[in-house]
């Protein structure tokens, strides 16, 4: 069955039409416009008739109706989109298609307009676009931030591998530092392992050394005491002087070696860490007043005259057997040195602060500047050319041991050969103890 | 009575004193063990002159030994010592009657006899002296 096109009534489908509809003539009035479009624009169907098409649209849209308009064929159909501002001012998205009117002799005689509402599509669109805008840019930003991350990464792979390398350095150094550590304190136990050995040794030889002269020193004294009481008594039951002088020889000899041991044995014992020192407090003058008349003995039948001019109240700190000793040395030292029997020993002394400056002055031989040097040195001689069985070389060396041990000093000044010497020596005044008497007192 | 385990030193002690001056009788005894027989069997000497270093026993164990002994201690002890170290010769000194330092000579010796018996003489008398007050 077949429906007969003619009898189907054309103008109400158009204007039922779920799309708008205009009809423009050639002089671009609208002819026709049916309802669908009148609501989609907002505008009655009176207010559209007769209208020119150009006062509801915008210049851009218009050219495309005025292109329509010129157009000579039916072949421009096109579609357009356009923007329609209503009356209300809201913007409306219009897909348009343009065919020209053409009558049955193809004269141009008007356009037909189709418009479809795409706003809603048109925000969709946008929305979307929008959204894929969003995306994009994120994927941008994502991009970039994975492309920073893997550069970042790709740094921090090349600093960590950097990093295990120096690592790997350091853990060599490290290692190589604790083996040097380790062979450092080792080396450094094992040398002072060895220092103490060696002190150890050393204070053990030193032990020995003392004990050995010690020991040394005694063995000899005694087969000397048979030498040194026969040798005398041999002299004197002989006749022959000839025999007696060689017996005199003899008999110096036994003599220095006995002295040499004395003085070896006592220097030996001043040296010893474990000499054994009492200090008193000594009146020097009184003190000497008491031994002097006990020194002639070292007097050699020489004509000795000592002369005493030390202060009365000259009180010292010493230990007596060691400042005997001192004397003895200094005196029997001036006595040995002076060429003529006249000998002069003048002794005095000064109060320096807390010290007590003591000179033994004499009157003999004198010494040189350069024997001044020399004169407290172990073994030094003043006269090497003459065989003197007189001097161990040893009587000033243990002078300057007594005095350092009382922690003084000694000196010596000359004026030169021949014009005497003076000996000086300090020792300590016992201030402290003086004031400590004197409080007694006051408090008695 | 001389005390000394060397023999050479008895010898010339012998020759030096008793010989040269007829003053002295000597005594020689080589070892401590021996001084103390002779005292116990009743020989009892005017003076002893004691060496120090001596083998098995020292002078100083012969010194205590003798003035342990209430009839034997006022018996004057001289030491013959070769040390010459403070504790010689403070020992010496306070403990024996005197102490005379080896290598000496005889002079010497004689001196320091003479005095232990003059102070021993004296101290006689002070005693004979406290003695006769008393009474």
């Amino acid at each position: 069955m077949s429906i007969d096109l003619t009898s189907v009534p054309w103008d109400q489908v158009v204007e039922n039409l779920h799309q708008g509809i205009f009809v423009i003539d050639k002089n671009a009035k609208i002819i026709y416009a049916n309802s669908f479009l009148s609501e989609m624009l907002g505008h009655p169907s009176y207010e559209l008739l007769e209208k020119n098409i150009f006062e509801f649209f915008d210049n851009d849209s218009i050219n495309f109706f005025k292109e329509a308009l010129n157009a000579t064929t039916d072949t421009i159909q096109q579609d357009y989109e356009l923007k329609f501002t209503k009356k209300d001012k809201t913007t409306l998205s219009i897909l348009i298609h343009i065919t020209p009117f053409f009558n049955k002799k193809y004269k141009h005689i008007g356009i037909l307009v189709a418009m479809q509402d795409i706003s809603a599509r048109k925000s969709m669109e946008y929305e979307l676009h929008a959204k894929l805008d969003l995306q994009q840019k994120s994927e941008l930003a994502t991009l970039n931030i994975m492309e920073d991350l893997q550069n970042t990464i790709s740094a921090l792979t090349q600093a960590e591998t950097e990093i295990r390398k120096k690592n790997i350095e350091l853990q060599k150094i490290n290692s190589e530092l604790t083996s040097a550590r380790k062979e450092l304190t080792f080396l450094n136990e094992d040398l002072e392992k060895k220092v103490k050995e060696r002190t150890a040794d050393v204070e053990k030889l030193l032990k020995q050394k003392d004990e050995f002269i010690s020991q040394l020193g005694h063995d000899l004294k005694t087969p000397l005491t048979p030498l040194n009481i026969l040798i005398p008594l041999i002299k004197e039951r002989e006749q022959d002087p000839k025999i007696k002088e060689l017996l005199d020889v003899i008999f110096n000899n036994v003599q220095y070696m006995k002295n040499l041991v004395i003085k070896t044995l006592e220097l030996a014992q001043l040296n010893s860490p474990n000499a054994m020192f009492e200090f008193h407090d000594v009146n020097l003058f009184d003190y000497l007043h008491d031994i002097l008349d006990l020194e002639n003995t070292l007097f050699e039948g020489k004509n000795v005259v000592i002369e005493n001019n030390i202060p009365a109240e000259t009180i010292v700190q010493a230990d007596i057997l060691q400042v005997r000793e001192l004397f003895d040395n200094l005196i029997s030292n001036a006595i040995k040195y002076s060429k003529d029997d006249q000998v002069k020993i003048t002794l005095n002394a000064k109060r320096k602060d807390d010290l007590i400056v003591i000179s033994v002055k004499d009157t003999g031989i004198g010494l040189e500047p350069n024997q001044i040097q020399h004169v407290f040195d172990e073994f030094y001689k003043v006269d090497y050319s003459r065989h003197d069985l007189k001097s161990t070389g040893l009587g000033l060396t243990i002078c300057k041991r007594i005095v350092e041990k009382h922690g003084g000093s000694i000196w010596v000044e000359s004026p030169g050969t021949g014009k005497g010497s003076t000996f000086f020596f300090t020792l300590k005044s016992p201030n402290k103890i003086v004031l400590q008497n004197s409080d007694m007192q006051t408090l008695m | 009575m001389v005390v000394d385990d060397n023999p050479d030193v008895i010898t010339s002690l012998k020759i030096g004193l008793e010989d040269a001056s007829q003053l002295y009788k000597i005594l020689g005894v080589e070892n401590g063990q021996k001084c103390l027989q002779l005292l116990k069997d009743n020989i009892i000497p005017d003076i002893i002159l004691l060496d120090i270093m001596m083998p098995q026993m020292s002078g100083w164990e012969v010194f205590d030994r003798i003035k342990e002994n209430p009839s034997w201690k006022t018996i004057p002890i001289v030491f013959l010592t070769a040390r010459t170290d403070r504790i010689a010769k403070n020992a010496g000194s306070f403990l024996g009657e005197d102490y005379i330092e080896k290598p000496f000579d005889i002079a010497d010796l004689k001196k320091r006899i003479e005095k232990v018996f003059q102070n021993k003489n004296s101290k006689k008398m002070f005693a004979d002296n406290k003695i006769t007050s008393n009474r």
